[in-house]
């Protein structure tokens, strides 16, 4: 979700970035009638309206500036939070997947689980990322997996409409053949 | 790319923060004391109005800005590789590998069990199968090794059995 809104953010800045530098560019080269190249960076006409600014105008100048700070503090925030932002969990769902999560890194090979539940409070969505080590053979992590996920869709009330696991492979402790 | 973009945008969103707060400090100093500080925007103003668009340093600003944005847009908008390759899945269960592990996990096996040094593995979605390619350094008799070695990772992690694996093997070179 967040790489999702990132690449389009990016893509946003990118077009404004070709935009502006064009504009420029032509300008420069004299190629837009509109403007000639020989206008300053600063027109005088914007320097007279500064000058004649009224306070609440100086004063909304100051509030832009809060808000650009806040929005830069959104998208900082966003980029270090767990899992990715995907989701802000409620209390009860949070207990939930702290104990799916126990669960999961009880399973042999496993090393660490994240897991939400998204979706219908009623029909929840369980998104699993399972740290698993070099060394398991993932086809055997699996039905334990399966055999877990079972478990606990017998067990809680609320049990989970669809899966997702996501595995990702880290480093174990590889014999070296000789 | 993911990443680039996340540090990308902690940047973004360090430089708002800054930029703003400055904006709020420029204009209650611009206020109160009639000389903005810390920056004095009135000096920058005064380069602004003497520069033209024709002169040489704003002509380089905007063709770089250009640049580097027609650069960021081919990035963002050409197809990214996969973050995970999909694992047969049964019924509501989807199982998924993250792809730069198992390239990792293969490429660890390759040259843990056989005379390769340097390995790097690309692993892509093919249709319902995978493609796998694997560059290494090696000697060229350790081919069938390393396919082999390949071919059980990719069954270790779940991978479909008929998925081409395709070695290019670089010889070593002598070092004296």
């Amino acid at each position: 979700m967040v790489d999702r809104r990132n690449r389009l953010r990016w893509a946003l800045i990118a077009l404004l970035l070709v935009a502006a530098g064009v504009a420029g560019s032509l300008i420069s080269f004299d190629r837009l009638p509109q403007v000639g190249a020989d206008t300053p960076l600063l027109p005088d006409a914007a320097v007279a309206r500064w000058r004649q600014a009224e306070d609440w105008r100086l004063a909304a100048l100051a509030a832009l500036g809060l808000l650009l700070a806040l929005y830069g503090w959104r998208i900082l925030a966003t980029q270090l939070r767990r899992g990715g932002g995907r989701t802000a969990m409620g209390d009860l769902e949070l207990a939930a997947t702290n104990s799916n999560e126990d669960d999961l890194e009880r399973v042999g090979g496993v090393q660490r689980a994240l897991v939400g539940l998204f979706g219908s409070p009623h029909q929840p969505e369980l998104r699993a990322e399972l740290d698993v080590s070099g060394t398991a053979d993932l086809r055997r992590v699996r039905e334990r997996v399966t055999a877990a996920l079972e478990r606990l869709a017998a067990t809680t009330t609320v049990p989970p409409r669809s899966a997702t696991v996501t595995f990702r492979v880290v480093e174990g402790h590889t014999r070296r053949v000789q | 790319m993911r990443a680039f973009n996340r540090i990308l945008s902690l940047l973004l969103g360090l430089a708002l923060i800054t930029g703003g707060l400055l904006v709020v400090v420029e204009v209650v100093t611009a206020f109160v004391r009639d000389t903005p500080w810390p920056i004095r925007v009135d000096q920058w103003a005064a380069t602004l109005r003497q520069q033209t668009f024709a002169d040489t340093i704003p002509r380089i600003v905007f063709l770089a800005t250009a640049a580097v944005g027609l650069l960021l847009l081919v990035a963002e908008a050409r197809p990214w590789p996969k973050r995970s390759l999909n694992l047969t899945s049964d019924g509501q269960r989807s199982w998924w590998l993250h792809r730069r592990s198992a390239e990792r996990q293969i490429a660890r096996a390759v040259r843990s069990g056989t005379s390769a040094t340097a390995a790097k593995v690309h692993l892509r979605p093919r249709g319902p199968s995978w493609r796998l390619r694997v560059g290494v350094t090696a000697s060229p008799e350790a081919r069938p090794d390393i396919e082999q070695r390949a071919r059980a990772a990719i069954q270790r992690l779940g991978g479909p059995q008929d998925a081409p694996v395709r070695v290019r093997i670089a010889k070593a070179r002598r070092v004296t």
